[in-house]
C-alpha cells in the first residue's frame, strides 16, 4: 500500500505540466501573528482575482502583483488584513489574532473544515494531547468525561475489554446504538463481535481498540443529526471523526520525530469489606465444603462472642476419625481431605484407639486469609510510540510505529497492540492534491476465562470462570497457600467440585487475535477558484481469530475443549465530493457540497469447536475427538446514496444551511429501498449584529432541525428456515433437521428516522476568559426496525417491525473558565455537563419489549410511557402500603405473582468537571466525573449478601424479624385479623435464613438487588513537566516532557451497599448490547498510574 | 473561470484508481438473500427438529419437575413457581418444535404425504394434550399465526383443556386414516419409529386410550374404552414402545437430561433423590434398584464432625421420616429390619450410598455432589451401581437412554385402571394385567440398562456371586410374582387401584406426567410422604409463562395451586 500510493505521487508528479499567471513586479514579504511568530499557510490573494499564493513555512511569499492591486491575507483564526500594493517590493505584515473562539476550525461530516461560527450545531472536539498519556491505552475510553452529551462506559477491567459509547442517549430500541466511527474519512468497524453470550468465559474487546491513543490528531464527536446527516443511514447514533497523525496535514518544516512513551501499573480499583470473624459453613457450624461464611466463629472471635451473647461456641472446627477434635483452631485439611493420596504433606498419621494407623488430614489452621488481594497482581504496562513528521512547502509525510503491551490485573492477562501507518499529502504545483494513509494493527488479547458469576454460579451455571465464585470464597480458605493443581497429571485441585481460580488461569484462556490494515486514496483538484472536486477511497478490513481452550483435568469441561472462531470483516466505501466556496456578493458567501458515497459491508464468521482433547497441551481442533461446525456465516450489505449541503452565510454573522442525503439501500425490500431525509440549521452572531454589553465579548445562537434515515441490518426481510446440527441418533445415525426461524422478517420493512431539533447558543466573557456553550437537543425515532418480542404461542420470539417511537431530550452545557491567567500560571476550568431524559412513546403493538439479560424474565424492557431500558425482575409481595408481605410460616418475604419494571438504569445527569493548573513548566489537571442516579442490578452485592461475606453481616448471633406483614402468598393481599387489621410479622429467623433462604441476596427476589449507583471519581490526575529550554538546548532535543498519571485513582458509591466497593461502572453485556442496568460479577474496573515521558528532535 | 482539461484528465485518471480500490460492484444492492438460511425445508428436516426438541424439552426439566411433584425426586418439590419458572419452556415449545410441527402439517399433503401429516397430527394430539395436562387452557386454535398471510394473529386466544383434548381426538383419527394410506416416498426424519406407519397406528390407539382414562372422570368413557381394547392394535410390546432415545455425543449433546445432570457437569450433580423411593425400594428387594440409583459414596459421615454434620441430610430437622439412610432406625427397620445402630458397617456403608432428601425437605444445599445418589443405566444410560463410585466430567456411562412416553406397560396400566374403575373387560385378570404391566417394565429397565453399562448382568440370580453387595435382590420372576401374588383383589376398587398405581409409581420413573396426571386423576397412590414444608398449595397446574402475560392480552389470570386452576379432567382437585 505505501509503495503503491508513493508510486502515484511520483507519477502524478512526474506528470503535472506546470502553469504560470501573467505578471508585472514580483513583490515579497513576510506573515507573522501578533507575537511575530511566521505564519505557514495564510492565503494571499489579489482582490478581485483568483490569483495568489500562500506563505511558506517561514511565513515567506513571493507573488507577482501590480501597483493598486489589493491583497487579501486570510487565514484561519486571524483577522482578515487587506493591503494595497504600492512601491515597495517588501510586505511584513502583522496578522491580529481573532478574538472570537468561535472562528475556531472543527472537522465536520466528511473531514469538512468549517469555522465554528457557521455551524448551526453543536460540534464536540478532542484533541489529541487529551487522550494521549492517560494511563489508558483504549482511547474510547481515553475520551470519557471531556465532552458534553456523550456517554462512555468501560466494560471491565480486563485488557482490551470493550467500551461502550453513547451519543446523546440511546435512538434504538433493539438494534445498533453506538456511534459510526470515521477515521481519515473511512467508516472504521467498532464491532465486538461477540460470538458467545455474556454467560460464556470470554472478556470482549470492541474493535475501536484497534486505534492507538499516540496515534490520534484530534477527534471531532458529531452529536446531533444536524452534525452527521451527511454521513447518512448510520450516523444515527452520532459519529466519530478520527483524524490520525497519519492523515495529519499539519505543516511541518523538515523532519520531526517524537517519541512517547509511559509506564503503567494497574491496580484492583476495590476490594469489599469483608468479614473475618465467621468461617464457612451454615447455621453458625463450620463446614469445610461450604462457599458461603455462616459458619461458626473464627478461633480469635470465638471468646468474646460467647462472652456477649452467652453462646459456647469451641474452637474444634473437625474430628479425627475417632472422635478426638483437631487442635484448636484447626481443621482438617480441605483439600486433602478431597485429594488424600495426592499430598502426602498434607496428610498426618493418626494413631486409633485400637492402635491401628489412620493416614488422615493434617491440621488446616482456621484464620481469615486475603483472597482478593492474593489472587490479583500489579497489572504492568508499557507503551511506545515514534512519529515522524516531515515536509516541505509541497507536502508532508508522516510515519509511525507504536507498541502497548498492556498486562491485566489477573495472571496470565495482557493485551498487545502493534500499529504502524504512514501517510502524506502533497499539493501539486498545478493544483492537484493528492493524499493517503496506510495503516496496519495487530492486536493480540489473552484472558484466563472470566465470565461472569451470575452464570457461572446461579442459573444452574456449569462454571469454568476465575469469577465464578473468587469474590465471595469462604474467608478461611487459604486460595494461594493450598495447592490448585495434581502435580501427577496437571489437573484442577481445589476443595470442592469446582476449578479452581489459580487452575483455570494457569490453563484456560479466550484469546483474539486481530490483524486490521485500513488506509485510504484522495485526490482533490480545485477546478476553478473555490471549487473543488474531491475523490476519496479506503478499504478497512480485518480478521479476528479468537481461540476458547479448555484442558482436560477440569471440573467444568473435564475432558477438555477447544474452540475457533474466525470474523472477518471488509469494508470498502468511496466517496466523491464537490465542494464550492463562493462570494457570492460581498455579503454573501456560498459554502456547498455536492456528492456521492457508496459503500459495502461484508461479514462472515466461522466457528468450530472441537470436544476432548487428545493431547494435553495441544489446543487445536484438529487435536481433540469430535469437531463441529457451529455456524458458517455471511453478511454482505450495500448502501449508496448522493447528498449536498449548501451554506449561505450573510456578512460573517447569520448562516443558513440545508443539508439532504438520499440513500439506498441492499438490506430493505428491493424497489423500496431508497429514503431521503433533509435537514436545516441557522447560525446567528448577535454579537456581531448588535452592541452587546462589554462582558459578552461574543454571542452565537444556533438553531437546526435535522432528519436522519437508518436501514436495516441484512436478511431481514424474510423468515428462512435454519438448519440445525444434526441429532445423532443410536439407531437412525445422523440425522439433519430443520427449524423455521423464530424471528418474523418482514417483506415490508421500511427505513427508520430520528428527527431531532437543536437550540444552543455558545458565548465568550469576560474577555475570553469564560466560555458557555449550551444545547438543547430533542430528538425523536420513528418507525424504528426493532426486533420486537412477540407472544410466543404466535409461534415466533420476535418479529421484525417498524414501530413505535423513541424520544430523547436533554440539555448539554460545557463552561470553561480561566479563573488565573498570568504569564506564569493559569488555571482552567471545565465543565461539561449532561442531562438526557428518554421516553418510550411507543413501543410497538404490545406496549413493550423484553430485551433479555441475565434470565428468561429478568433484564432489560422498553415499556411505553417509560425511559429507555427498565431493569424487569422478580419483586416481593406487599400490600397496598408498600408494606412486605411475610409468610407466618417462614418469616420471609415471597414473591408477588408477576414481574414488574424494578429499576431505571439511566443517570438523571452526568458532570465532568477538569482542572487544569499551568505553573511554569508545570501542568496539574483532574478530571472529577459525577454520575447522578440510575440503577443497577448487582451480582456481587448479591453474592456477597447470600454468602455472608460483607463486614456489615457480622451482627449475626440474634434472631431478627423482616418488617412486614403476615400475608397469603395465594391472594398476595395481608391476612387481617378479627378486627379487619393488618397482623405484623413476628415470626423470628436467623441472619443466615433471612440472607440465604428467599432473602436479601441472589436467592431472594430481584428487586432486593438493585442499587442507586450515583458515583463520583477521580476520573484522571495529571501533572506533567515540559523540559525547559536551558536543559534542552544540552540535548538533541526540541522539546521533551515528563509526567505522571493516574486513572480512577478514587471514587465513592455512596447508594451502592456499604462496604462493598464495587465500580458500578462495568457492562454486564458487550458493549453492543441493549442490556443495561446489570452487573454480573465479572471483570471489575481498575485503577492505573502511569509515568509518561515524551521527546520531540 | 478557466479549465485546465489535462489536470481534469489526470483527476478522473487517479479517481478510477481509487475507485479501483473498492471495487466495481458497489450499485448492486439486490444481494439481501440470506446465504445461511434456506427459503424451504423438506417434511422429514422439519419432522426431525419437532420430534427432538419437543420430546427433549418434555423429557428435560418438566419432566424432572413433575417427577418430583410425585416424591421420585426434590426438582420443583415445594411447588413455589411464579410466572418466570416455565417462561423459557413454555416460549421454546411455542416458538420451536411446536410451531415446526405446524409448518409441517400445513405443508404435508393429505394425498401426497399422508404419513407425514399422520405422524405429525399424532406428535400434536401427544404435545397439546401434554400442554394441557400441564398448564390447562393454552392457545391452540389461533397459535402459530404469526406468520399467517390471511390470519397474521400475534396474539391467540386460549381454548379450553377440553376442547383440545376433543381436537386432539379428531387428529387422532385423522392420522390413522392418514397412516392407512400408500405414500409413494417412505417418511424419513423419523426418529421415534423410523417412518413404521403400523406403529404410528399402534401409538395412534394407545395415546387414545391414554387420553380417554385421562377425561374418564368428566365424561363416560368405557365404551370407547372397550371398544378400543376390543379392537387391538394397542402398543403391547417393547417393541412397539413410544419413547426417545436419546443420543450419545456430547456435541451437540444429544444425552439424556437425567444423564447431563449426573455425569456431564462437575458442580452441577444431579437433583436429590426421594427417599421415601430408594427406602421403600431397598426394602422391597426390587432388582430395579441399582438400575435407577447409583451411589456415589460408601463413606460413612459422623453427626459429630462440623462438616459432617452440616451436610448429613435432615441433619437440620427434626420431621424427617427417613433421615440419613445409615443412621435411621426407620430405614434400617425397613430395610434389614433392626435398629440403626445395628446395622453391619457394611450395611451402613451401602446405605451411606443411598443419599437423597425427604420430600421438600428445605435445608440449604451443603457441598454434597459427590455423595448425592445419581442417576443409574436406568433411564438415563449412566452407570449401573456395581459400586460406590463418582460420576461427572463427562467419563463415564454414554447418556443414550430413553424417555418412555407411551409404553407396552403404561397401556397396560391404562387397561388395568378402566377394568378397576370402569369395569372394562380386558379378557385378563387385574392381578395378571399388574404383572404383565411390571414385568414389561422390569424387562426393559434390564435391556437399556445393560445395553447402557456392560457391567450390568441381565440374569438376576448371578447378582449375589457378581456383585458384592450386602442386600440380595429378588430376582425379575420372583419380583413379579410377588407383586402378583400380593394383588388386593378382593379390596376396594380404591384399594385396587391405589396398589397399581403405587407400581406405576415405581414403574413409571423417568416419566413424570403418568404419575402427576394419574394423582390428580385419582388422588393415588396416598401413600406418598407428606411435603416437610408447603410453601404452596399442590401444583394443580403450573403458572403461565412472564412472557406470555406480558405480550398476550388474552393470557388468563390464574393462581396455579387453586382449585380454580385445576385442568378440566381434573374432578378431585387435591389440596394438602
Amino acid at each position: 500500500m505505501k509503495a503503491m500510493s508513493n508510486g502515484i505521487l511520483t507519477l502524478l508528479l512526474a506528470l503535472v505540466a506546470q502553469f504560470t499567471f501573467a505578471q508585472s513586479k514580483t513583490i515579497s514579504g513576510t506573515v507573522t501573528d501578533s507575537s511575530n511568530v511566521p505564519l505557514p499557510g495564510v492565503n494571499i490573494i489579489i482582490d478581485g482575482t483568483i490569483t495568489g499564493t500562500q506563505s511558506d513555512f517561514d511565513g515567506n511569499f513571493t507573488l507577482q502583483a501590480s501597483v493598486g492591486d489589493v491583497l487579501v491575507l486570510s487565514y484561519i483564526g486571524q483577522k482578515e488584513v487587506r493591503i494595497t500594493v504600492g512601491s515597495s517590493d517588501f510586505y511584513s505584515i502583522q496578522m491580529e489574532d481573532d478574538a472570537q473562539q468561535l472562528d475556531e476550525v472543527v472537522v465536520t461530516s466528511l473531514g469538512l473544515k468549517r469555522e465554528s461560527r457557521s455551524l448551526g450545531y453543536a460540534v464536540a472536539k478532542v484533541t489529541g494531547e487529551d487522550v494521549q498519556g492517560r494511563a489508558e491505552p483504549d482511547l474510547i475510553r481515553a475520551m470519557q468525561g471531556k465532552m458534553t452529551g456523550v456517554n462512555i462506559t468501560g466494560g471491565g477491567g480486563a485488557p482490551g475489554q470493550g467500551t461502550k459509547i453513547n451519543i446523546r442517549g440511546m435512538s434504538s430500541l433493539t438494534g445498533n446504538t453506538q456511534p459510526l466511527f470515521i477515521v481519515d474519512g473511512i467508516p472504521f468497524d467498532n464491532s465486538v463481535n461477540a460470538t458467545a453470550g455474556a454467560g460464556q468465559n470470554t472478556v470482549f474487546s470492541n474493535r475501536g481498540f484497534d486505534l492507538d491513543p499516540n496515534s490520534i490528531e484530534s477527534i471531532s464527536v458529531l452529536k446531533g443529526a444536524a452534525a452527521s446527516a451527511l454521513y447518512g443511514s448510520r450516523a444515527t447514533n452520532g459519529v466519530v471523526v478520527i483524524t490520525t497523525k497519519g492523515a495529519s496535514t499539519r505543516s511541518r518544516k523538515g523532519l520531526e520525530v517524537t517519541y512517547n512513551g509511559s509506564m503503567m501499573i494497574t491496580n484492583l480499583s476495590g476490594i469489599p469489606d469483608y468479614q473475618d470473624v465467621y468461617t464457612q459453613g451454615s447455621n453458625q457450624v463450620y463446614n469445610g465444603g461450604f462457599i458461603g461464611n455462616w459458619g461458626a466463629p473464627m478461633p480469635d472471635h470465638v471468646d468474646r462472642i460467647n462472652q456477649e451473647y452467652g453462646t459456647n461456641y469451641t474452637k474444634t472446627y473437625s474430628l479425627y476419625p475417632d472422635g478426638t477434635p483437631y487442635p484448636d483452631g484447626t481443621a482438617s485439611n480441605p483439600v486433602s481431605n478431597r485429594f488424600p493420596g495426592v499430598f502426602p504433606d498434607l496428610m498426618q498419621e493418626y494413631t486409633m484407639p485400637d492402635g491401628s494407623i489412620r493416614n488422615v488430614s493434617a491440621p488446616y489452621e482456621i484464620r481469615p486469609n486475603d483472597i482478593i488481594g492474593g489472587f490479583f497482581q500489579t497489572g504492568e504496562t508499557m507503551d511506545h510510540a515514534v512519529s515522524l513528521s516531515g515536509g516541505s512547502e509541497k507536502g508532508t509525510v508522516n510515519a509511525g510505529f507504536s507498541n502497548t503491551n498492556q498486562g491485566g490485573i489477573v495472571p496470565n492477562q495482557f493485551v498487545r497492540r502493534t500499529s504502524f501507518y504512514t501517510g502524506g499529502n502533497a499539493t501539486l504545483d498545478n493544483g492537484i492534491t493528492v493524499s493517503g494513509t496506510v495503516n496496519y494493527v495487530n492486536t493480540s488479547q489473552q484472558s484466563p476465562k472470566s465470565g461472569a458469576s451470575a452464570f457461572n454460579d446461579y442459573f444452574g451455571g456449569g462454571g469454568g470462570s476465575i469469577y465464578a465464585r473468587l469474590f465471595y470464597l469462604p474467608r478461611n480458605f487459604d486460595l494461594m497457600g493450598l495447592p490448585w493443581e495434581n502435580p501427577a497429571d496437571g489437573s484442577n485441585i481445589f476443595y470442592r467440585a469446582l476449578d479452581n481460580p489459580i487452575w483455570i488461569s494457569n490453563n484456560n484462556f479466550y484469546k483474539s487475535d486481530v490483524n486490521r490494515a485500513y488506509g485510504n486514496l484522495t485526490v482533490g483538484y480545485d477546478i476553478a477558484d473555490g471549487i473543488n472536486v474531491t475523490v476519496k477511497a479506503g478499504i478497512n478490513s480485518y480478521h479476528d481469530f479468537q481461540r476458547y481452550n479448555s484442558v482436560p483435568g477440569g471440573i467444568s469441561d473435564a475432558l477438555g475443549s477447544v474452540r475457533t472462531v474466525d470474523v472477518n470483516n471488509t469494508e470498502r466505501d468511496f466517496t466523491a465530493l464537490l465542494n464550492i466556496n463562493k462570494d457570492l456578493t460581498d455579503d454573501i458567501t456560498l459554502t456547498a457540497v455536492a456528492g456521492l458515497n457508496a459503500n459495502e459491508r461484508k461479514l462472515t464468521r466461522r466457528s468450530v469447536t472441537g470436544n476432548v482433547i487428545i493431547s494435553r497441551g495441544l489446543n487445536i481442533t484438529s487435536g481433540t475427538s469430535t469437531q463441529i461446525v457451529d455456524y458458517d456465516f455471511l453478511s454482505l450489505r450495500r448502501l449508496y446514496g448522493v447528498f449536498a449541503d449548501v451554506q449561505l452565510g450573510y456578512k460573517d454573522m447569520l448562516y443558513l444551511g440545508l443539508v439532504g442525503r438520499q440513500d439506498q439501500s441492499s438490506t430493505l425490500p428491493q424497489g423500496a429501498n431508497s429514503y431521503f431525509y433533509p435537514g436545516a440549521s441557522i447560525s446567528f452572531l448577535l454579537s456581531e449584529a448588535v452592541e452587546l454589553p462589554e462582558v459578552i465579548n461574543s454571542l452565537k445562537l444556533r438553531v437546526s432541525n435535522t432528519k436522519v434515515g437508518n436501514d436495516a441490518t441484512p436478511y431481514r426481510t424474510l423468515t428462512n428456515f435454519n438448519i440445525f446440527n444434526p441429532f445423532t441418533s443410536p439407531i437412525y445415525g445422523a440425522v439433519n433437521r430443520a427449524s423455521l426461524d423464530n424471528t418474523l422478517g418482514n417483506s415490508t420493512l421500511k427505513p427508520e428516522f430520528t428527527t431531532e431539533f437543536e437550540a444552543g447558543l455558545a458565548t465568550t466573557l469576560f474577555n475570553n476568559r469564560m466560555s458557555l456553550d449550551f444545547t438543547y437537543f430533542n430528538r425523536t425515532s420513528t418507525e424504528q426496525i426493532a426486533t420486537a418480542s412477540v407472544a410466543r404461542s404466535s409461534g415466533f420470539t420476535s418479529q421484525v417491525v417498524n414501530v413505535g417511537e423513541l424520544n430523547n431530550k436533554g440539555i448539554e452545557i460545557g463552561l470553561d473558565v480561566y479563573p488565573v491567567a498570568s504569564d506564569n500560571f493559569t488555571w482552567n476550568t471545565y465543565f461539561a455537563f449532561t442531562k438526557i431524559k428518554s421516553l418510550v412513546v411507543d413501543a410497538g403493538p404490545n406496549g413493550e419489549i423484553f430485551i433479555g439479560g441475565p434470565g428468561s424474565s429478568l433484564g432489560t424492557i422498553h415499556r411505553n410511557g417509560l425511559p429507555y431500558g427498565q431493569i424487569f425482575g422478580t419483586e416481593n409481595a406487599k400490600d397496598e402500603n408498600g408494606n412486605l408481605l411475610i409468610d407466618k410460616a417462614t418469616g420471609l418475604p415471597f414473591a408477588s405473582a408477576q414481574s414488574t419494571v424494578i429499576g431505571d438504569p439511566n443517570p438523571d445527569f452526568t458532570l465532568g468537571i477538569t482542572n487544569s493548573f499551568k505553573f511554569k513548566n508545570f501542568t496539574l489537571r483532574a478530571l472529577i466525573d459525577w454520575r447522578e442516579g440510575g440503577d443497577m442490578y448487582s451480582f456481587t452485592a448479591a453474592s456477597l449478601m447470600l454468602r455472608g461475606q460483607l463486614a456489615n453481616s457480622v451482627n449475626r448471633e440474634a434472631l431478627r424479624v423482616v418488617p412486614g406483614v403476615y400475608g397469603s402468598n395465594q391472594t398476595f393481599q395481608p391476612i387481617l385479623d378479627a378486627s379487619g387489621n393488618t397482623i405484623q410479622n413476628t415470626t423470628p429467623i436467623t441472619a443466615f435464613d433471612s440472607h440465604f433462604s428467599n432473602g436479601w441476596g441472589a436467592y431472594g427476589q430481584d428487586e432486593v438487588n438493585i442499587y442507586d449507583v450515583t458515583t463520583i471519581r477521580l476520573r484522571e490526575v495529571g501533572l506533567s513537566y515540559a523540559l525547559p529550554k536551558s536543559i534542552l538546548d544540552k540535548t538533541p532535543f526540541g522539546s521533551g516532557s515528563l509526567g505522571v498519571s493516574g486513572r480512577n485513582l478514587w471514587w465513592k458509591a455512596p447508594n451502592m451497599l456499604e462496604g462493598l466497593n464495587l465500580d458500578p461502572e462495568v457492562l454486564a453485556e458487550s458493549a453492543a448490547s441493549n442490556v443495561q442496568g446489570f452487573e454480573y460479577g465479572a471483570t471489575p474496573t481498575t485503577s492505573s498510574v502511569s509515568f509518561n515521558l515524551s521527546l520531540t528532535f | 473561470m478557466k479549465f485546465k482539461f489535462n489536470n481534469i484528465r489526470l483527476f478522473f485518471g487517479a479517481s478510477i484508481v481509487a475507485l479501483g480500490m473498492v471495487s466495481c460492484e458497489l450499485d448492486d444492492l439486490d444481494i439481501n438473500v440470506d446465504p445461511n438460511s434456506a427459503s424451504e425445508a423438506s417434511l422429514e428436516l422439519l419432522l426431525t427438529n419437532a420430534q427432538f426438541e419437543g420430546l427433549n424439552t418434555f423429557g428435560g426439566g418438566l419432566n424432572n419437575s413433575t417427577m418430583g411433584f410425585q416424591a421420585i425426586n426434590t426438582s420443583s418439590d415445594d411447588f413455589n413457581f411464579t410466572n418466570s419458572s416455565w417462561n423459557g419452556t413454555w416460549n421454546y415449545l411455542y416458538s420451536g418444535p411446536l410451531k415446526d410441527l405446524e409448518e409441517m402439517i400445513n405443508a404435508a399433503d393429505a394425498e401426497v404425504t399422508p404419513r407425514y401429516l399422520g405422524v405429525a397430527q399424532l406428535m400434536k394430539a401427544y404435545y397439546f394434550t401434554t400442554m394441557v395436562d400441564l398448564w390447562g387452557d393454552v392457545p391452540y386454535s389461533e397459535a402459530f399465526k404469526g406468520n399467517s398471510v390471511d390470519e397474521k394473529n400475534l396474539e391467540p386466544v386460549y381454548d379450553s383443556g377440553a376442547d383440545i383434548y376433543a381436537d386432539a381426538f379428531r387428529l387422532i383419527d385423522e392420522a390413522i386414516v392418514n397412516l392407512g394410506k400408500s405414500q409413494a416416498v417412505p417418511v424419513r426424519g423419523d426418529i421415534i419409529y423410523g417412518g413404521n406407519a403400523s406403529k404410528w397406528i399402534k401409538m395412534a390407539k394407545s395415546l387414545k386410550l391414554r387420553l380417554l382414562i385421562q377425561t374418564r372422570n368428566v365424561q363416560s368413557n368405557a365404551g370407547a374404552i372397550q371398544a378400543l381394547i376390543t379392537e387391538g392394535g394397542l402398543i403391547t410390546s417393547a417393541a412397539d414402545d413410544f419413547q426417545l432415545r436419546y443420543g450419545a455425543l456430547k456435541n451437540p449433546d444429544n444425552r439424556h437430561p437425567m444423564y447431563q445432570a449426573g455425569y456431564a457437569g462437575g458442580e452441577a450433580g444431579y437433583s436429590y433423590f426421594g427417599h421415601q423411593l430408594m427406602s421403600e425400594m431397598l426394602a422391597n428387594r426390587d432388582p430395579r434398584t441399582p438400575f435407577y440409583f447409583k451411589r456415589q459414596t460408601s463413606s460413612l459421615l459422623d453427626p459429630e464432625e462440623p462438616t459432617d454434620k452440616q451436610t448429613i441430610p435432615c441433619s437440620q430437622r427434626a420431621d424427617c421420616t427417613y433421615g440419613y439412610f445409615p443412621l435411621s432406625d426407620f430405614v434400617a427397620d425397613a430395610v434389614y429390619g433392626v435398629s440403626a445402630s445395628s446395622l453391619t458397617s457394611s450395611q451402613k456403608a451401602y446405605l451411606a450410598g443411598f443419599f437423597g432428601r425427604d420430600r421438600s425437605d428445605p435445608s440449604g444445599i451443603p457441598n454434597d455432589n459427590f455423595l448425592r445418589t445419581t442417576t443409574g443405566a436406568y433411564p438415563g444410560a449412566g452407570l449401573f451401581d456395581v459400586s460406590a463410585s463418582l460420576t461427572g466430567g463427562n467419563k463415564f456411562g454414554k447418556g443414550d437412554g430413553i424417555f418412555p412416553i407411551i409404553t407396552s406397560w403404561m397401556v397396560k396400566f391404562y387397561m388395568l385402571e378402566a377394568q378397576i374403575a370402569l369395569g372394562v373387560n380386558t379378557g385378563m385378570t387385574e392381578a395378571e394385567l399388574l404383572a404383565d404391566a411390571v414385568s414389561d417394565q422390569m424387562a426393559k429397565v434390564i435391556a437399556v440398562g445393560t445395553a447402557a453399562d456392560a457391567n450390568a448382568k441381565a440374569d438376576i440370580s448371578t447378582w449375589p456371586d457378581e456383585y458384592s453387595w450386602p442386600i440380595t435382590y429378588k430376582t425379575d420372576d420372583a419380583f413379579v410374582d410377588e407383586i402378583e401374588a400380593n394383588y388386593p383383589a378382593d379390596g376396594t376398587a380404591n384399594q385396587r387401584l391405589g396398589y397399581a398405581l403405587k407400581q406405576a409409581w415405581f414403574a413409571n420413573f423417568g416419566n413424570g406426567y403418568e404419575g402427576y396426571n394419574a394423582f390428580r386423576r385419582t388422588g393415588l397412590p396416598a401413600d406418598i410422604q407428606t411435603p416437610l414444608q408447603l410453601p404452596r398449595q399442590y401444583a394443580l397446574s403450573l403458572p403461565y409463562a412472564q412472557d406470555e402475560v406480558n405480550l398476550n392480552s388474552n393470557t388468563p389470570n390464574k393462581v396455579y395451586d387453586s382449585p380454580g386452576s385445576a385442568v378440566f379432567w381434573d374432578t378431585l382437585k387435591f389440596q394438602y
